[in-house]
């Protein structure tokens, strides 16, 4: 019996829906107590109700698609940045001092707060969302990988060297797979960030120029005073965020950080 | 017989704090071919310094090291290196894969298949069998070594070259290391540099032993080890090689 309790605390999953089940029946206690007003404060039904029309229509479904094709753009963009930015800085001091210069003074600015300045400078379409989502990503990614670069041990360069690999190969076979717990780190970070600033900035900009994506549904919720639509949209951008950080990110340092005993 | 590696008169100084370190001084050896050659001294007295040009990972300043009649001038799949630090394995490979990984960039006229073959070969002469899949956090320290040394060995070096590869190892685990080193060596007439401050392991393992003194250091002997083997620890003619060695390096 104390086993199986325990087993029932260790699962993650469980022990998680076990308190979203929690709080939703606290939610629906005070939703049909009628201390709030019912048009602000729905019951669960009427959210899910909502929500459920707003995914068979097929309008969430897309605009959820619309949100994530655009983080997958502006996360890639950042990627190959990064990339060449810190693989340079390895190589070349001078450089790396012009880069942790750029981290330093773009680092600290919230995506949001560059908003006015995009606007004058981009625009208002696609474009300047992208933009915002690479500012989020590219920082923490890069400052990860220089972290990553400089922890890997000098031996598994000597060894590379000692086995007949050339400077490419030291970069193929050793440093990627040695710096990528910090490469992952930094991910995850640049991905909570951007899915953040994704929303934000798609309230400001609208649906320029297409269908808009999940933070121009929400908004426009609102607009129409449709409150449960607006909880619906809320729930599937908590539900993606889980969705990527706890399986996607957790599934992929199973397979390879954890599994290698590298986690950091 | 003539010899693999000749050592000429080298000196190595490093530059600490803007200021010159002497560290070897006009150090001379040739290494015969086959040769189970020790290096001992106290620490800091050079011997990963020596090794290390030996592999070609330094520049020396001063004299030249031949191996093979050519000049050393970086690090080659020839000599090959096994280190004491317990992470010189890849963690992101299993253990088959850290000892196949070498070979799939040096030995591609091999076929993959038997690349993999050798690759188990070498790892069941270390007494490994059964651990292919073991990624390296999942090793004892004894088994990280003996899968550096595998690895090492399945790329056939002209000569090996071992930087207190047992330094860390508990001494139950370090004396079975000892021996399955011995049989290897034999079985596959390797040549072997083995640099320890652990005389009994010198007296133990080599043909030769070279002492070394405090840095700024060139050699302070060269003793000849011709004991039987296997060599009994208890034996007095082992008692009195250690002997000999430890007044040599107290001197
Ligand atoms: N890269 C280096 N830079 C400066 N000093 C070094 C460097 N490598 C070794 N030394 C110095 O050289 C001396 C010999 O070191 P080492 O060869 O590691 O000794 P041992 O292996 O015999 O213990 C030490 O005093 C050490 O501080
Ligand atoms: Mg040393």
């Amino acid at each position: 019996m104390l086993i199986m309790k325990n087993k029932f605390i260790n699962n993650k999953y469980i022990l998680r829906l076990f308190w979203i089940v929690i709080l939703g029946i606290i939610w629906q206690v005070v939703a049909l107590s009628q201390v709030f007003n019912p048009t602000s404060f729905p019951r669960i039904e009427t959210i899910l109700s909502s929500l459920i029309h707003d995914v068979t229509n097929g309008d969430i479904i897309l605009q959820t698609l619309y949100s994530l094709s655009l983080i997958f753009r502006g996360v890639a963009a950042a990627l190959i940045i990064a990339i060449v930015l810190s693989g340079l800085s390895a190589i070349s001091q001078t450089f790396e001092g012009f880069v942790e210069t750029l981290i330093a003074i773009a680092h600290p600015l919230p995506g949001i707060a560059l908003l006015p300045l995009i606007i004058l400078w981009i625009g208002i379409g696609e474009g300047a969302i992208i933009f915002i989502i690479i500012h989020s990503v590219l920082w923490p990614l890069i400052i990860n990988l220089l972290t990553g670069f400089k922890s890997i041990p000098k031996i598994y360069k000597k060894i590379g060297k000692n086995y007949g690999l050339n400077t490419i190969g030291i970069i193929r076979y050793i440093l990627i797979p040695a710096a990528l717990p910090y490469f992952i780190t930094g991910l995850k970070i640049g991905w909570a960030r951007a899915w953040r600033a994704v929303i934000s900035a798609e309230m400001v900009f609208g649906a320029a120029g297409g269908i808009g994506g999940l933070g121009w549904l929400i908004f426009k919720k609102r607009v129409f005073m449709d409150t449960p639509g607006l909880f619906g949209g809320l729930i599937v951008i908590v539900f993606i965020g889980i969705l990527v950080e706890d399986i996607f990110f957790d599934r992929l340092e199973k397979i390879t950080i954890r599994k290698w005993g590298m986690s950091i | 017989m003539t010899s693999l590696l000749k050592i000429n008169n080298i000196s190595k100084s490093f530059i600490k704090d803007s200021k010159k370190v002497d560290v070897l001084n006009k150090v001379s050896f040739h290494v015969k071919k086959g040769e189970f050659l020790s290096i001992v001294g106290p620490s800091g007295c050079g011997k990963s310094t020596l090794l290390g040009l030996i592999g070609g990972f330094e520049e020396y300043d001063e004299g030249n090291i031949f191996f093979k009649e050519e000049e050393i001038l970086g690090p080659s799949p020839n000599r090959i290196m096994v280190f004491q630090e317990f992470n010189q394995l890849f963690p992101w490979q299993t253990v088959l894969k850290n000892v196949l990984f070498p070979l799939n960039i040096n030995k591609t006229e091999i076929q993959l298949d038997n690349r993999i073959e050798l690759a188990k070969h070498y790892l069941q002469m270390v007494k490994l069998e059964g651990y292919e899949n073991y990624y390296p956090h999942e090793l004892s320290g004894g088994m990280k070594q003996r899968t550096a040394i595998a690895r090492a060995l399945a790329m056939k070096p002209e000569i090996l070259l071992m930087d207190e590869p047992f330094g860390s190892l508990d001494i139950e685990t370090r004396t079975q290391l000892q021996s399955i080193l011995i049989e290897l060596w034999k079985e596959i007439k390797a040549t072997i540099i083995f640099v320890t401050h652990d005389i009994e392991e010198a007296v133990v393992l080599s043909d030769r032993i070279i002492v070394m003194g405090k840095s700024p250091t060139s050699i302070r002997d060269t003793i000849v080890n011709n004991l039987d083997r296997p060599r009994d620890r208890l034996s007095t003619g082992f008692i009195e090689k250690v002997k000999e060695i430890y007044d040599k390096v107290k001197e």
